[in-house]
C-alpha cells in the first residue's frame, strides 16, 4: 500500500485517521503551538511597558516587540493552527486521503519559512514597522517576502483542504452532505483565499517598492487592500472559531444543532459580508466616500452580524437542548450549572463564546458604526475589541479543541490534567481583564500602539483622566493572568504532544 | 407535575441569555452616542 494511504481506524470515532494526516496535522499545530510562546512573551514585555507603574522596555523595543507580538499572534499561531485545523476537517472527519500530501508538506515548509524569515527580520530591527506595515513606513525587503511566502504556503493548505472535499465526494467517502463542521471550515477556507489573494495584491507591489523598483504607493490604496487581509484574516478567525464551537458542543455534551440548514445559511452569510468589516479601519479616512461608509456599516455588515447572532443562538440552544435530554430540566438554567464544567473543552467554549459575544460583538459592532468609530478609532479601546474576539473568542476555542486532539489524532495521554481543566478559567478571566481594562482606558482617550501614555517626555504636558490609570492596571492584571494561562496551554500541550503515554491502538479514551 | 407540549420552546435559558445580551447591546449602544454627543458641544 502506497504510504499516503496508511490509516488506522480511530476507536472512538470509528473514523479512518490517515498517517500523513495526521502527521501533517501534528507538525501545522506544534508550530503553532511555538509561535503562541513567541507571541505571549511579546505580549507579557509590551503589557508590561503599558502599565505605567512597570514600563518595562524602551521605547525602539516596546515598538519592535508589539510588531513581533501582531505577527506571532494574529497570524502565524492562528494560521498554523487553521491549517492544522482544515486537514482535520477534510481528511478526518470525511474518512478521506488527504489530497496531494507532498504538497502539503512544501506548503507549511513555506509557511515555515516565511514565518522565521518575518520574526527574524523584526528582532533584528529591520521591519519597526507594526502589524500594519503602512507606507511610507518601510521595512527590510525579506520582511514583505516572508509575509508573501507564508501567504503563498497558506493558499496551497488551503488548496490542499479543497481537493480533499473533492477527493472525498468522488470516493463517496461520506453519506448526504459534509458534516456542519467541515461545512463551516470550507466557509473559512473561501475566506482565506479572498483574504490571502488581497495578501498578494499588497504585499506583491511593497516588497518590489522596497528593492526601489516601484517609485511610489499610494497609502490610501495600501490601508484599504492591507486591510482586505488584515482584518479578513481575522474573520477567517471567526468562521473557524465557530466551527470549532460546534465540534465541542458535540465532544463535550453530545449537542446537535437544532436546525443545521440556518446554521449553514449563517455559514453562506459569512462569505458573503463578513470581509466588508475590513472597511472600519478606514471609517476615519477620507478615502471612501460617506455613502459608501453608511452603506457598509449600516446595512451589509449587519447581514455578517445576523450571521453572528444566529450562531449565537444555536450553539447555547443545542447545549442546552442535548442538557436537557439528559433530564436537567430543573429551572431555567439547571442545564448550565450541570454541564462539564471540570473537562477542558467545556468551560473553554463557554468562555470563548461569552468573551467574544458579549465583549467582543457588542463593542465590534458599536464600534463598527460610522460616526462612533470617530469616537473610538485609534484608541485602546480598539484593542479591546480585538483581544476580546481574536484571543478570548478563536485562542481559547482553539485551545480547548487542543486538549481532545492529541488523545484523539496524536493518541497521547494529557500530562496535567488538572493544569489543563483550570487553564480555560484562568486564560478566560485574564483576556476579561484585558478587555474591559483596554476597553475603559480607551473610552477616556487612551490611545493604542503608545509606548508612554503619561507623556513623560513630551514637551507639551498631557494627562488622561486618573481613571485611566485604574483601567490600565486592570488590564496590566489581565496581562499577567493569560500569560499564566497561555504558558499552562503551552506546557500541558508540549508535555503530552512529547511525553504523553502513548495511547494503545484500541484505546477508547478521551481524556 | 408541569406538562409540556412539543411546540413549547425547547431552549428557554437560551432565550433568557439572549435577552441579556440584547439589553447590554442596547445600553452599551446608547452609552458610546451619549458620549460622542458630549465631544461636541452642539448649539448653545
Amino acid at each position: 500500500m502506497a504510504s499516503e494511504l496508511v490509516f488506522r481506524t480511530c476507536p472512538i470515532t470509528g473514523k479512518k485517521v490517515y498517517a500523513v494526516t495526521q502527521n501533517l496535522i501534528w507538525i501545522n499545530a506544534v508550530t503553532a503551538v511555538v509561535f503562541i510562546l513567541v507571541g505571549g512573551i511579546m505580549a507579557f514585555l509590551v503589557g508590561m511597558t503599558r502599565w505605567p507603574a512597570v514600563h518595562l522596555l524602551p521605547a525602539d523595543l516596546f515598538y519592535r516587540f508589539l510588531t513581533a507580538h501582531g505577527l506571532n499572534m494574529l497570524i502565524f499561531w492562528i494560521i498554523f493552527f487553521e491549517i492544522a485545523g482544515l486537514y482535520f476537517g477534510s481528511s478526518v472527519l470525511l474518512n478521506s486521503r488527504l489530497a496531494a500530501p507532498k504538497v502539503a508538506w512544501l506548503a507549511y515548509i513555506l509557511m515555515l519559512v516565511g514565518a522565521v524569515l518575518v520574526d527574524i527580520m523584526v528582532f533584528t530591527g529591520k521591519a519597526d514597522v507594526m502589524f500594519s506595515s503602512y507606507v511610507p513606513l518601510q521595512a527590510d525587503p525579506k520582511y514583505y517576502l516572508g509575509i508573501i511566502l507564508f501567504a503563498v504556503g497558506a493558499l496551497i493548505g488551503c488548496g490542499i483542504f479543497f481537493g480533499t472535499l473533492a477527493i472525498a465526494k468522488a470516493e463517496k467517502t461520506y453519506e448526504g452532505s459534509v458534516p456542519l463542521v467541515t461545512f463551516g471550515l470550507a466557509a473559512a477556507a473561501i475566506i482565506a483565499v479572498f483574504t490571502l489573494a488581497c495578501g498578494a495584491i499588497i504585499y506583491i507591489p511593497t516588497f518590489l517598492w522596497s528593492l526601489g523598483l516601484i517609485t511610489n504607493l499610494d497609502p490610501g490604496v495600501y490601508r484599504l487592500i492591507f486591510w482586505g487581509m488584515g482584518h479578513s484574516s481575522q474573520q477567517i478567525n471567526v468562521t473557524a472559531m465557530v466551527s470549532i464551537w460546534y465540534l465541542l458542543g458535540a465532544l463535550t455534551v453530545g449537542a446537535k444543532p437544532v436546525n443545521e440548514k440556518i446554521c449553514r445559511s449563517a455559514f453562506f452569510l459569512y462569505i458573503l459580508f463578513i470581509n466588508l468589516a475590513s472597511e472600519h479601519h478606514l471609517l476615519t479616512d477620507p478615502t471612501l466616500s460617506p455613502y459608501h461608509k453608511m452603506v457598509n456599516t449600516s446595512y451589509f455588515m449587519y447581514l455578517a452580524v445576523l450571521a453572528s447572532m444566529i450562531h449565537a443562538l444555536a450553539i447555547p440552544m443545542m447545549v442546552e437542548v442535548a442538557q436537557r435530554k439528559k433530564g436537567f430540566t430543573k429551572g431555567l438554567f439547571e442545564w448550565l450549572t450541570k454541564a462539564p464544567w471540570g473537562e477542558p473543552g467545556f468551560p473553554a467554549m463557554i468562555f470563548s463564546l461569552f468573551i467574544f459575544g458579549f465583549i467582543g460583538g457588542i463593542t465590534g459592532v458599536v464600534y463598527g458604526t460610522e460616526q462612533l468609530s470617530i469616537k473610538s478609532h485609534n484608541t485602546w479601546a480598539m484593542t479591546g475589541h480585538f483581544h476580546a474576539t481574536v484571543v478570548g473568542g478563536t485562542t481559547l476555542a482553539f485551545m480547548g479543541l487542543t486538549y481532545y486532539v492529541i488523545p484523539l489524532i496524536f493518541r497521547r495521554e494529557l500530562i496535567g490534567k488538572k493544569l489543563a481543566v483550570v487553564q480555560p478559567y484562568i486564560f478566560g478571566i485574564g483576556i476579561i481583564l484585558i478587555a474591559l481594562g483596554m476597553g475603559g482606558a480607551g473610552t477616556l482617550g487612551s490611545p493604542r500602539r503608545h509606548w508612554d501614555i503619561t507623556f513623560a517626555q513630551s514637551v507639551i504636558p498631557f494627562s488622561f483622566d486618573p481613571a485611566v490609570i485604574f483601567f490600565t492596571t486592570i488590564a496590566a492584571i489581565g496581562v499577567l493572568t493569560a500569560v499564566t494561562g497561555g504558558a499552562m496551554y503551552v506546557g500541558v500541550s508540549v508535555l503530552s504532544v512529547f511525553f504523553g503515554r502513548k495511547m494503545a491502538a484500541n484505546e477508547a479514551k478521551l481524556l | 407535575m408541569e406538562e409540556k407540549h412539543e411546540d413549547d420552546f425547547p431552549a428557554p435559558g437560551t432565550f433568557v441569555i439572549i435577552m441579556i445580551f440584547l439589553a447590554m447591546f442596547v445600553l452599551f449602544y446608547f452609552l458610546n452616542w451619549k458620549w460622542l454627543s458630549m465631544v461636541w458641544n452642539i448649539g448653545k
